[in-house]
């Protein structure tokens, strides 16, 4: 039986009164892409905000290699799980090394200074997320698409085992989304977990190993990309027609939308 | 860095020569290796106890000031944000109303800032609100109320010598400084000196959103109200050693991120050293150009406004 990183049970979510998300049991494994798919306003940036530990106040349980995420400190949290927040919009303007260095912040005292080790990590992600280039530029001068890729690796620096993504390609054109699709393949071959959400079921066919789709407020369903990811889901899950086509030279399905 | 502090240190030597009577440097040598003349010995040691006060409430205001820029991710902030020096203003006015000595000034001044911030953290509170907005707002709301206050002080103040005083003492000023004066307050502000400087990489951290300070590891509220705590003990001493000086919170943080950059790693270290630099000037030129001491905020206001246009102007010429 497969060893789960992350795993939910019962999970729900309330805004006051509104409930938002209710009894999500999901569970990922070292290295798997779980895509998270659902219409706008359903909950998908609430359930990633649960499972890094921004939003604490969740019915439910998460546990985090077998430990109750509520039982672990921020500190400790954040060695094991980091967030990707949906963030082109980042007002820094640190250089892109000095940004990727606060991610080594919690392994050290309020008094503390980084060190050499601090420094070589910070190069290596650097070199990770190829952005040798702009070692010292300011993230104000960046491109979304880069600043994009900062935030990745700010993550990254803090050496995290499994990876929140809220909509890391939203804001990009079809080459930054490659850039950084391709990322996310590189990660999980590396042995972390992903749960990322997103608009387009195309890339969850491309990285995806599950996908979790939050159909209402009331349904959240997980499995297999192939079992999942059909078009009487998909329309059922949007609310309109959505029609998918083999393409053979790129080997899998490309899901298109009906415009009746 | 190291030639900043080497100006300073100059600056420090040339400051001790100047004032009302001009004295030598082979004199000021003498005085720091204990050899001066008696008279010398009195006019520098004077000076020496108002440098000191000079240099430290320089950088302990401008790191002030650069710690609310970062904690609050916005460049207007001054550390009068949460109406520090307003209220240790209303504190001064009431003890000179009263007509209380220096000591019983400076104390209510310093009780009187740090009350008012606690006000501003009241509401804060009460409006249910993390949002870093609603506490510039909540400091607004007490500075309006205390500045209040403060008028209705002034109003019934005896316009002779007593609205002057209080006046005099909005404007800064380091002619009272004294021994006792510095030793009792000094070490508020060398703490929070040193605390800040220790922590000047965490607030590298801090500038960033509070959700993603969380997901970093790091407590937002506890690690940003420990900055606050301390840039509000700086200011606080600060104003109540020697009035309300204005400008240098605000202009020195934006001088030495433009000179340094923007990692607080140095431009903390930067801002301190350039605080005391422009304070020491200012202070130098307030005592040494005529009979009477002019108000330190008439100077650093003339000194920080040009020097805050041409930081503006190269800010938009790079596009930020």
């Amino acid at each position: 039986m497969l060893e789960f990183r992350i795993t939910t049970k019962n999970l729900s979510f309330a805004y006051k009164t509104k409930q938002i998300i209710n009894n999500v049991d999901l569970n990922v494994a070292a290295g798997q892409v779980l895509v998270i798919l659902g219409p706008n306003g359903i909950g998908k940036s609430t359930l990633l905000n649960c499972l890094s530990g921004v939003l604490n106040k969740y019915q439910g349980d998460i546990l985090v290699n077998e430990q109750s995420l509520k039982q672990l400190s921020i500190k400790d949290l954040s060695h094991q799980v980091a967030l990707v927040s949906q963030g082109v919009n980042i007002k820094s303007s640190l250089t892109l090394f000095d940004y990727l260095l606060l991610g080594r912040s919690s392994f050290h005292s309020i008094f503390d200074q980084p060190d050499n080790h601090d420094e070589a990590i910070v190069k290596q992600i650097i070199k990770q997320i190829g952005l040798e280039n702009y070692t010292n530029i300011s993230l104000q001068s960046m491109s979304g698409g880069q600043r994009q890729l900062a935030i990745i690796g700010r993550a990254l620096v803090q050496e995290p085992q499994i990876l929140i993504m809220d909509e890391p390609t939203s804001a990009l054109d079809y080459r930054n989304q490659t850039v950084v699709l391709k990322l996310i393949k590189m990660l999980s071959e590396q042995g972390i977990s992903i749960v990322m959400s997103t608009h387009d079921p195309n890339q969850a066919q491309i990285v995806g190993d599950l996908v979790g789709l939050l159909i209402d407020n009331q349904t959240y369903k997980q499995g297999p990309v192939n079992k999942i990811l059909t078009d009487k889901y998909l329309s059922k899950l949007y609310g309109i027609p959505i029609i998918s086509t083999y393409n053979e030279s790129l080997d899998r399905k490309i899901f298109g939308i009906g415009m009746d | 860095m190291s030639i900043a502090l080497l100006t300073l240190l100059a600056l420090i030597v040339v400051s001790m020569m100047m004032g009302r009577y001009d004295l030598s440097l082979s004199e000021v040598s003498k005085y720091f290796i204990g050899q001066a003349n008696s008279s010398s010995k009195l006019i520098l040691e004077l000076r020496f106890i108002r440098i000191i006060a000079v240099v430290l409430v320089g950088a302990g205001l401008s790191m002030a000031g650069a710690t609310f820029q970062s904690v609050f991710s916005n460049g207007l902030a001054s550390p009068n944000l949460l109406g520090v020096s307003t209220g240790s203003s209303v504190g001064a006015a009431i003890a000179i109303l009263n007509g209380k000595s220096i000591y019983w000034i400076e104390i209510s001044a310093f009780v009187t800032g740090i009350l008012t911030v606690f006000l501003t953290l009241l509401i804060n509170k009460i409006l249910r609100s993390n949002s870093s907005i609603t506490l510039i707002l909540s400091g607004i709301i007490m500075s309006g109320l205390m500045q209040s206050v403060l008028g209705s002080v002034k109003y019934i103040a005896d316009p002779e010598n007593q609205l002057q005083s209080i006046v005099y003492w909005e404007l800064g000023s380091f002619m009272k400084v004294d021994l006792q004066a510095l030793i009792s307050v000094g070490p508020i502000l060398i703490v929070g000196i040193i605390f800040l400087l220790l922590t000047r990489w965490r607030l590298n951290t801090l500038s960033l959103d509070a959700y993603t300070i969380k997901t970093i590891g790091i407590n937002p509220t506890l690690n940003r109200n420990l900055m606050i705590l301390f840039a509000t003990l700086l200011t606080a001493a600060s104003v109540c050693l020697c009035g309300v000086v204005g400008w240098i919170g605000l202009v020195i943080p934006h001088v030495s991120r433009a000179l340094v950059g923007e990692d607080n790693r140095y431009a903390l270290p930067m801002t301190a050293i350039s605080g005391a630099i422009l304070l020491l000037i200012a202070d130098t030129i307030a005592r040494s150009i005529s009979v009477n001491d002019i108000p330190l905020s008439i100077i650093t206001g003339f000194i920080g406004v040009p020097i805050f246009i041409v930081i503006l102007i190269r800010r938009r010429n790079v596009g930020i």
